[in-house]
């Protein structure tokens, strides 16, 4: 590859708030990355107290190919069995203009309604 | 003298022949008994030579004058031989001396011996023997172990010089037939029931054969046990009069001897080495026989590498072939062109696929469907999906053409798999219907993929206004189709996002993007389709300029230009009588 710069994605886990896990992404969620978001998430559902919420921060993730939508499912498919609410944030225009095209934006729109608590303190 | 203890009568070895005598020792000057500061006395030298190394002095006529024991016990005839040249001297010694050599070297007995000369005072010449037989037999296993050591270093690169099964196999044979034997047959399963024999004679070239049907491997003993595999089965020696006709090479000759030895596999064996010698070669060794081993151990792990490689190419490639998009077969009416250009790497190539079925919608209204879809993912998982679902895609048509329920049908076929994980897929599906004149009648119903694009005669490219949820994830999905039509000349264009996240540019990591794809087919109006989709394609090579990439997928259709004035009254095949 020349130019083309595949970064890694790096999951750091946020738990200072009660009863909210926030997995913060960076870098490429992609083929070669998106299997650690689903491991991150399927670690976050076995925390015993289980978190009420898990948030997905995804302000930092560069570039979200078809297997990265595909690990967002897969989170949002395990939190919803679990009985979880999950919510994504920081969705650049890019990804959801792919979630509008793949109707991903109908499927998710609870996880997708901004999370008042998260833009609180993204404000403060 | 008697004290050296080399062997019974060995002191009376210091022969002496007059007038070449060491005095004896005066009485009181015996051994033990020396007068420090005195001359060496006769005694002294005398228990040196005697103790030294094998000594022979001989006159100019090669006569021997003298010979310690050392020299009598290396060659036992020298005690009684008054000359060089007698029976049971060696000759090359005798030789040696007439002709003046300063060195010579030869057998004796069983042993082999050196042979340096010292000229002596008055005329004599003292031959000093030495006993070389341990050092040479070092020399040579050392330079045998160096042989092997260099051919077992050939052997490994020129057996992983080919991951091809066949070519391991011959390439087996040969090298064994080369430096193990006169003859090497290599006895390797392929497939469940068949075995091959790949044999080569020393200096042919080797020849691969089916186990004769009539031929059992029973029939050579050892063999069987040695393709079993487990418990290992030492090689062993076969009476060769127990060989079986079809396990010779052609044109081999009588069979002397034989070695079975298994050819050590990854967890299953990779078969059975069987060497062969003609009658009359000596026979193998223990030490060959070993060799052997260690030569079939790195064959085995070779030829199963070969195999293992084989079978995941297969499996690669019976997986690929149901990635690949069908040839398009003209269709009257329509222009139709595609192009698939695959993943590079073979860990990206995905799931992006086309097909074309001729079908017929609702009321006998003939037509085409056509379907441009990607499956999430790369890799084995991907291509099976995209198999899965270009079947099912395929089935469903028949019964059921409206897109909305066709999808929701794709959709809970697919949800109901077994392990149902995240992987989705997202496709637009396409009926195009000549329409007389023509026209093409389209509908286009996008699931969750980019949509077509449709490029007008006047060089406007619109967006088909179609919407749906991707399938193979969640229950309930939703589409919504959009009708058009195409007059003669205008082409829609069904892509993969392989083109639109194709990344280059002058940064390197842009995408190319919808806006991109629009410019590029706006500057297509009233091009042929095939010269559409070359253009779309080129344009996205540059634009990649040598990036790795997805898998790419382009379908055009296209309503033909000019067409109509054959169509107006083109009643011969009854199409257009609606």
């Amino acid at each position: 590859m020349n130019g083309a710069v595949d970064r890694p994605l790096d999951i750091t886990v946020d738990r200072s708030r009660p009863g909210t896990v926030v997995l913060v992404l960076t870098g490429d969620c992609d083929y070669e990355t998106a299997g650690g978001l689903r491991d991150a998430a399927e670690e976050v559902l076995r925390l015993r107290p289980a978190p009420r919420s898990l948030t997905v921060d995804m302000g930092g993730v560069g570039l979200c190919d078809s297997s990265g939508l595909s690990a967002i499912v897969s989170v949002w498919q395990l939190t919803g069995k679990a009985g979880v609410s999950l919510r994504l944030i920081g969705i650049d225009d890019r990804l959801m203009n792919v979630m509008e095209i793949t109707g991903l934006d109908g499927v998710l729109a609870d996880a997708l309604v901004p999370d008042p608590e998260a833009a609180g303190r993204s404000a403060n | 003298m008697r004290e050296t203890g080399r062997r019974p009568g060995a002191a009376s070895a210091l022969i002496v022949t007059s007038p070449h005598r060491i005095p004896e020792p005066p009485p009181g000057q015996a051994a033990g008994r020396h007068v420090p500061g005195a001359a060496v006395g006769a005694s002294v030298l005398r228990a040196l030579v005697e103790d030294g190394p094998a000594l022979v002095v001989c006159d100019t006529e090669g006569g021997v004058v003298f010979r310690n024991s050392a020299a009598e016990t290396l060659v036992p005839r020298l005690r009684d031989a008054r000359r060089l040249a007698s029976p049971g001297v060696p000759q090359w010694l005798s030789e040696a001396h007439a002709r003046g050599a300063a060195t010579a070297e030869g057998p004796a007995g069983d042993r082999e011996v050196t042979a340096t000369r010292s000229p002596l005072p008055d005329g004599l010449t003292a031959w000093r023997l030495a006993d070389v037989t341990e050092e040479r037999t070092a020399c040579r296993r050392l330079a045998d172990e160096r042989g092997r050591t260099r051919f077992l270093a050939l052997a490994s690169a020129r057996l992983l010089a080919s991951l091809n099964r066949s070519k391991c196999l011959q390439t087996t044979a040969e090298l064994a037939a080369g430096q193990l034997a006169d003859a090497a047959v290599v006895v390797a399963p392929a497939g469940r029931r068949r075995m091959t024999l790949t044999g080569a004679v020393a200096g042919d070239a080797p020849r691969e054969k089916s186990l004769p049907a009539a031929a059992d491997v029973e029939e050579v003993p050892g063999l069987a046990e040695a393709l079993a595999g487990f418990p290992p089965v030492p090689s062993r020696w076969v009476d060769p009069a127990l060989a079986p006709q079809w396990l010779l090479p052609p044109g081999f000759g009588e069979l002397g001897s034989l070695v079975v030895t298994p050819l050590p596999g990854n967890g299953v064996p990779a078969g059975a080495l069987v060497l062969l010698r003609r009658a009359g070669s000596p026979a193998f060794t223990e030490d060959e026989e070993v060799f052997a081993r260690v030569f079939a151990a790195r064959a085995g792990a070779a030829i199963s590498a070969a195999v293992l490689y084989a079978d995941k190419n297969d499996t690669t490639e019976i997986l690929q072939r149901d990635l690949l998009p069908p040839p398009l077969a003209p269709v009257e009416g329509l222009d139709l062109e595609g192009a698939y250009r695959p993943a590079r790497a073979v860990e990206r190539i995905g799931g992006d696929f086309y097909d074309v079925h001729p079908c017929t919608f609702g009321e006998g209204e003939e037509g085409t469907f056509v379907v441009l879809g990607d499956v999430c993912g790369k890799g084995p998982g991907a291509a099976v999906l995209t198999g899965r679902i270009r079947n099912t895609l395929t089935a469903l048509r028949q019964v059921e053409s409206r897109h909305d329920r066709l999808l929701r049908l794709l959709n809970d076929t697919l949800l109901r798999r077994q392990g149902a994980d995240a992987r989705f897929a997202t496709m637009v599906l396409a009926d195009a219907t000549p329409l007389g004149h023509g026209r093409v009648g389209l509908r286009l119903t996008s699931a969750g993929h980019p949509a077509p694009l449709i490029l007008r005669g006047d060089g406007r490219v619109e967006e088909a206004e179609t919407r749906g949820t991707l399938i193979g994830v969640v229950p309930s999905v939703t589409s919504t189709t959009w009708e058009t039509v195409l007059e003669p000349g205008e082409t829609c264009l069904l892509f993969s996002d392989g083109v639109t996240e194709a990344r280059g540019g002058a940064s390197g990591n842009e995408m190319f993007g919808t806006q991109r794809l629009s410019g590029a087919l706006a500057e297509c109006a009233r091009m042929p389709v095939r010269a559409v989709v070359e253009r779309v394609e080129m344009l996205t090579a540059q634009w990649l300029g040598g990036n790795e990439h997805d898998d790419i997928a382009l379908l055009a259709v296209g309503a033909p230009r000019g067409s109509h004035l054959t169509a107006v009254d083109g009643t011969g095949r009854g199409r257009y009588t609606g």
